[in-house]
């Protein structure tokens, strides 16, 4: 009876002190505000316009709230919001889920919570809302940059977690901001062992993939100037790492598309029906792993010239750049008819494979006549001077394929034609124009007039495009990025096989030397759209230096970190445990790791080898630590009564808490008390002293 | 108001300005201690020690110490009595529950000795026979500093059964106007209201014994007695027998102040009058900077 009589007290208690409704401080509101704009700010691209002036709508009417302006908004205007905040997402992505629109549902729920915000259990709300934002950003990029700004904002959000935590109307962020980086800081070995030791299954389900389609890069189709639009991205394309010696650059070809259809303006890959036309099924054109492609011969290890592997940065396009013709496919990859490797899926996040290469050379003795046929193809009409010009050329030589060749290159190379950046637009015989009129043009035009020569004069021939050359770095790592992207020309040789030629060495043989900033030196083109990229300054020492340094180090966060995946897991494991089950290595590891960080958490918590504290001490000694930081520090030889009336005495505006505080203690530390109440102030004394 | 409180506004009308030093004599009274006064005469020891007996109630006595005082004459002696033909105790001024013992260090050591025999043990030995002294027992012995010609100092080991040493001081003008003007002093001490009588007193002196010494306060308590006896403050430290004094004199320090519990800075308002007369400074040695030196709340 007695006892429940006292349980009855000691609850009534505790609901006094523990109000329901805890208002959200301004302190801690201004701190959610902030990080809500840090936290979806890598989210930016994604939103569409409507979102984004709805955000910056509702953040203004947080801040206003918070100047104690201004009306909440009533249940009409929250529900309206919403209501309009999905049909934004609906208007510009079509669904409210997949990858970019999830996320933009998120940012808009998150932002309109923060409206909402009225009580402490909405600001938690809204702080784990940002965490589940933070992680989104990563789906969207892994670099390095971006995962040390996620990292700041995680620790942001941790600390305004503990400013939650902590009651009354603390307006300094500082003690706050302190526990969180030491919570995160704490929380940093435990998140490296288990990135390391956690077992990488494969996923039961599959993150879905950003859509990287809107991506600069190269795409299945070319028309004059679309590769000079590639050339003003300095963005990386992939890393190539040579084991042993890197090619020289007239040898660094990196196929990746090839273009047979022309439609007498653009170039194609080929669809379907274009294939169809020379009856052709899909299986002749590709051949998808582990199948043996009945097309390859076997595989020799003798003649490789280059190994090396590639890390290639997300596209959105299945190609996957090789250096020279491959005759083998790898796992979720295909071989094409024409030796290209290409990936069963479009590639949305990092991916690494690795090659052996050979020379081109000699590839398709024989041409079966559907391949001959798509290689000579041809509008039925237009740019007739360029028609009759290969006529000529072709009664001249007749089969002297190579002698041809070499007659339109010198052509190239000794009339006055001109490598740049800024070619003249072309309308009409495009072909016709370029080669007899306006004599200026990019790669793009150089490939495609002189695929068009060839075949008008009956030698089969593609327009190949990819990459070419790339900064060489240290240890075998070739930098390639889009702006080395570039097409050049393989014709076929009875006899022979496939031959590569490129016009563009003909015309600025520095191009495919030194690289496109050289080769466009003198026009001053290079990146000129883009002022910002580091790329561009590289002449600039110190930003070079910054510059190499930085993807230096992306380039090992790549290595180390994000192609850790299964199988590099199952590697390092057995490399480390040989002979053994990786999975129970793993776990075995796992388990022992768990016990020895909870052994040391254990120890540190309860730090054996210093004086105990009892709680109400440690508590009061907190106080003092408060006072002291505020200028007020205890005499050690005084007392906490005199202690607490020389605050009042000194600084009447803390007194009273002062004086809570200290009758608190007094009552645990010196009074006789009956146990249970005991807790109960101590809860108290905690809540006070903490503050 | 409480008693104590009654008291001590009862006191504080012989005696005004030194609520203090009222306060540790009530307090030394309810912890069973006695009191040692340090001053010159004419300070108004005597009307403290009258005015306490009058307002507590108890008996009182004043036996002024001289060269030539003998232990028989405080504690009383057998005399032959002719009409019985027997030897009848006659007891002496000892037999008393508050005595005013004036310039005790006036007397010689075996005189000295045979009082502080009664103020620790609480009995006395006349002829071989051990005779208890009564209930409530408290001694206040004054003693003279300045005029040291003829007298016999005490040793420590006896001021050590001394539980507080005061000193009145002079007092304030405000206070020495009204005495003069006949509001305060002796003549108002046969108007003093008697407050209390023995037994209330012993009631005080044992809920004082309840009062609350929590584990805290004596690590407190021993940290501050292991200080003086560590480092080079004083000659010689505080002895145990000092150590519970003092807790004693915190107990009824606390009690005062109406707590049930002792805090620290009771310890410390009872320390310089409990310790001060057992301690003999060392140069750069003071009770003030033991007591702001020795950390409150810190660990043992």
């Amino acid at each position: 009876m007695l006892n429940s009589l006292l349980n009855k007290e000691w609850l009534r208690r505790k609901r006094k002190t523990a109000p329901a409704v805890a208002p959200v401080t301004r302190a801690a509101s201004f701190s959610l505000v902030f990080i809500l704009v840090l936290v979806c700010l890598p989210l930016a691209p994604l939103l569409p316009a409507g979102t984004w002036v709805l955000v910056s709508l509702v953040v203004g009417w947080r801040l206003i709230l918070l100047r104690a302006r201004g009306a909440h908004p009533g249940k009409l205007i929250r529900t309206l919001l919403v209501v309009v905040a999905l049909a934004l997402v609906l208007l510009h992505y079509g669904t409210l889920l997949g990858l970019e629109a999830g996320a933009t549902t998120l940012v808009s729920a998150y932002t309109l919570k923060l409206l909402e915000m009225r009580s402490r259990r909405d600001a938690l709300v809204l702080s784990f809302m940002g965490f589940f934002v933070v992680v989104t950003g990563l789906l969207f990029s892994q670099s390095i940059a971006m995962t040390g700004y996620l990292l700041v904002c995680l620790v942001a959000l941790v600390s305004v977690l503990v400013g939650l935590h902590q009651p009354g109307t603390q307006t300094d962020i500082g003690p706050a901001l302190r526990t969180g980086l030491l919570l995160s800081a704490q929380a940093l070995p435990l998140m490296v062992i288990l990135f390391v030791l956690v077992p990488r299954i494969p996923p039961l389900w599959a993150v879905p993939h950003p859509d990287n389609s809107a991506r600069t890069g190269l795409s299945d189709e070319m028309a004059p100037g679309d590769i000079a639009r590639l050339s003003q991205s300095g963005e990386l394309a992939f890393r190539a790492t040579f084991t042993g010696e890197v090619p020289p650059p007239e040898q660094r070809y990196w196929r990746a598309v090839v273009m047979y259809w022309f439609d007498g303006r653009r170039w194609s890959q080929g669809d379907q029906k274009d294939w169809q036309k020379v009856g052709v099924a899909e299986e002749e054109l590709i051949s998808w792993y582990p199948q043996k492609p009945a097309w390859a011969p076997e595989q020799s290890s003798a003649n490789v010239d280059y190994r090396y592997d590639i890390i290639l940065e997300p596209s959105g396009r299945p190609w996957l750049p090789v250096l020279g013709p491959v005759n083998t496919a790898v796992q979720g990859t295909g071989l094409t008819r024409d030796w290209r490797l290409l990936s069963r899926d479009n590639v949305d996040l990092l991916r690494q494979y690795s090659m052996p290469s050979s020379g081109f050379q000699g590839m398709d003795a024989e041409l079966p006549t559907w391949l001959k046929a798509a290689s000579l193809q041809l509008p039925a009409t237009g740019n007739a001077r360029a028609r009759q010009w290969a006529e000529e050329l072709a009664s001249q030589y007749g089969s002297n394929t190579p002698a041809l060749v070499s007659v339109v290159l010198r052509h190239f190379r000794e009339q006055d034609y001109y490598y740049t950046l800024r070619p003249p637009t072309l309308s009409g015989n495009t072909i016709d124009a370029f080669l007899f009129d306006t004599r200026r043009g990019f790669c793009a035009h150089y490939a495609g007039a002189l695929t068009f020569i060839l075949r008008a004069a009956g030698i089969p021939s593609r327009v190949v495009a990819g990459y070419q050359g790339g900064e060489v770095k240290e240890g075998g790592v070739v930098q390639v990025r889009q702006f080395d992207a570039h097409a050049w020309v393989e014709y076929w040789q009875a006899g022979y096989g496939w031959q590569r030629v490129d016009p563009t060495a003909a015309v600025a043989p520095e191009r495919v030397e030194q690289g496109l900033e050289q080769a466009v030196a003198e026009e001053g083109s290079f990146l000129e759209g883009n002022l910002f990229s580091p790329v561009r300054y590289r002449h600039i020492d110190w930003v070079n230096t910054l510059r190499l340094q930085y993807e230096q180090l992306e380039y090992q966060w790549q290595r180390l970190v994000l192609s850790y995946d299964e199988d590099a897991q199952k590697d390092l494991f057995k490399d480390l445990f040989p002979g053994k089950d990786t999975l129970t290595v793993l776990l075995q590891l796992l388990v022992i790791t768990v016990l020895l960080v909870m052994v040391i958490s254990l120890i540190w918590v309860t730090r054996p080898w210093q004086q105990k504290l009892a709680p109400a001490d440690r508590y009061y000694q907190q106080f003092c630590q408060r006072m002291k930081r505020k200028g007020l520090p205890r005499h050690p030889g005084e007392g906490p009564e005199d202690y607490a009336l020389r605050i009042k005495r000194e600084r009447p505006e803390w007194g009273q808490k002062a004086q809570e505080v200290t009758e608190l203690y007094i009552r645990l530390a010196y009074a006789n008390q009956e146990p249970q109440s005991h807790e109960a102030t101590l809860q108290q004394l905690k809540r006070l002293a903490c503050i | 108001m409480t008693l104590t409180d009654q008291v001590l506004s009862g006191l504080s009308q012989a005696i005004s300005g030194k609520p203090q030093q009222l306060r540790l004599a009530l307090c030394c009274l309810l912890a069973r201690g006695h009191l040692l006064i340090e001053d010159v005469p004419g300070m108004g020891k005597t009307t403290l020690a009258h005015a306490l007996a009058r307002v507590t109630g108890l008996d009182w006595r004043r036996v002024q110490f001289t060269s030539d005082l003998l232990p028989a004459d405080i504690l009383g002696v057998s005399i032959f009595e002719r009409t019985s033909s027997t030897f009848r105790f006659q007891p002496g001024p000892v037999f008393t529950q508050l005595l005013l013992a004036d310039e005790i260090n006036r007397a010689t050591p075996r005189t000295q000795s045979a009082l502080l025999e009664a103020m620790e043990e609480g009995q006395v030995s006349v002829e071989g026979e051990s005779r208890r002294l009564p209930e409530p027992f408290f001694v206040i012995a004054t003693r003279n500093p300045v005029n040291q010609s003829g007298t016999f100092p005490l040793p420590e080991s006896q001021l050590d059964r001394f539980l507080m040493r005061i000193e009145l001081g002079y007092p304030d003008p405000a206070s020495e106007r009204a005495m003069l003007s006949g509001q305060t002093g002796r003549t108002v001490l046969s108007s003093l209201p008697v407050l209390m009588d023995d037994q209330q007193l012993r009631t005080l002196q044992q809920q004082v014994d309840q009062v609350q010494a929590s584990e805290r306060l004596l690590d407190y308590l021993q940290r501050l007695v292991a200080a003086t006896r560590e480092g080079d403050r004083f000659v010689c430290g505080l002895s145990p027998r000092a150590a519970l004094a003092l807790l004693g004199a915190a107990r009824a320090w606390a009690f005062l102040a109406g707590r049930d519990y002792v805090l620290p800075e009771d310890v410390q308002a009872v320390f310089p009058a409990v310790a001060g007369h057992r301690l003999q400074s060392r140069a750069g040695g003071s009770v003030a900077s033991l007591l702001a030196e020795v950390d409150v709340t810190g660990s043992a």
